[in-house]
């Protein structure tokens, strides 16, 4: 082996407005590097982009990628904010239409830092799990 | 997250950076090469400092392969298939990146140096790499140039009256990287970057639609 490879197998697909307007009462991205997860981040959800689709279609594809290759997999978003951030109509209709199950969520509306830190800390990567890491 | 004292910069322009995938997700990177759990240290602070909004390209080599892919260097990575691939990427990225030209922010695209597809002042070669994989000290060579990701996307753009923002990119893909010696100087070459800014540009509100693909094999 050339070094270690130091990946958490943790990901989170996180809402842009959470990571870049600060629209949790926390700092969500902060928290989430802290907790070894590496992020995907769509464009705005109140843009308008004609190949958001297309753009969705290749995110679910990784995620699913990841989730089938024993990755942890979140997605964290606001209910306050449209399709919770993270075009979740498309999110959810390419979920739909591989029919895998959907992906754990968590609403930062209502949430504080503490809860967060625990439902990042709820379960182990299935690849992690099954090399005995905590 | 780092929280130390970094360079500042002021300014009241909107700023957002399209980053390569990985530099905030490194579970998108070929085994081995990965740098950090998943951030790469200090990235988000001094995109945050400078007063960048964060923006993220998608991995074309995930994409294309999964998260479980072999090894490649650019000469692999340098077919048709794969540069219609990123053509398609490129095509989906043009939209958003017009959107924040049209909003008023400055751009910028950061890429990941030494990547067979997303370096920007850098690739990789790996010429003796074919067939079964086989790794020798060496084979793996940073060269000037540019990945064939950050070429199709830069191409892309073009095709569709979307100017290039201005670009660099943090040198990770080393063979021989090692954090302690080379994140610290990386991050410093990032902040005088962003320190200058990106670019501002009139982008009409429907894009031009490219003359066929010119996608032959290189």
């Amino acid at each position: 082996m050339l070094h270690p490879d130091p990946r958490a197998y943790r990901v989170a697909l996180l809402a842009d407005a959470v990571a870049n307007e600060g629209a949790a009462g926390f700092d969500v991205l902060a928290m989430l590097d802290e907790a070894q997860f590496g992020v995907v981040i769509l464009p705005p959800a109140d843009f308008t982009v004609r190949t958001i689709e297309g753009i969705v279609e290749y995110t679910i594809d990784d995620l699913v990628d990841y989730r089938n290759s024993g990755y942890r997999v979140v997605i964290v978003g606001s209910s306050d904010i449209t399709q919770f951030g993270v075009w979740s109509v498309l999110v959810d209709a390419e979920v739909a239409r591989r029919r895998v199950d959907p992906f754990e969520r968590f609403d930062v509306v209502g949430a504080s830092a503490e809860s967060f830190c625990a439902f990042l800390a709820a379960s182990t990567p299935p690849a992690l799990a099954a090399e005995g890491h905590a | 997250m780092e929280s130390t004292a970094t360079p500042v910069s002021v300014t009241t322009t909107r700023r957002v950076a399209f980053v390569a995938h990985c530099l905030v997700n490194q579970n998108a990177k070929v085994q081995e090469f990965a740098r950090s759990p998943g951030v790469v240290p200090g990235v988000v602070q001094r995109l945050r400092n400078h007063g960048y909004r964060i923006q993220q390209l998608p991995c074309p080599e995930m994409a294309f392969a999964g998260v479980n892919r072999w090894w490649q260097g650019r000469e692999l990575y340098d077919k048709a298939n794969y540069r219609r691939h990123c053509s398609i990427l490129a095509g989906n990225m043009a939209e958003p990146i017009a959107e924040f030209y049209r909003r008023g922010y400055e751009i910028v695209v950061i890429g990941l140096d030494g990547s067979p597809s997303s370096g920007v002042r850098y690739t990789g070669k790996a010429k003796a790499w074919g067939g079964r994989p086989h790794f020798e000290d060496g084979d793996y060579e940073v060269v000037e140039g540019m990945g064939v990701w950050m070429e199709e996307l830069k191409r892309g753009l073009e095709k569709r009256g979307v100017p290039w923002p201005r670009a660099s990119g943090m040198l990770l893909d080393r063979t021989d990287w090692d954090e302690a010696r080379d994140l610290p100087a990386s991050l410093d070459e990032l902040d005088d970057f962003l320190a200058g800014g990106g670019l501002q540009a009139d982008v009409p509100d429907e894009l031009a639609v490219p003359a066929t693909a010119d996608h032959a094999a290189p």
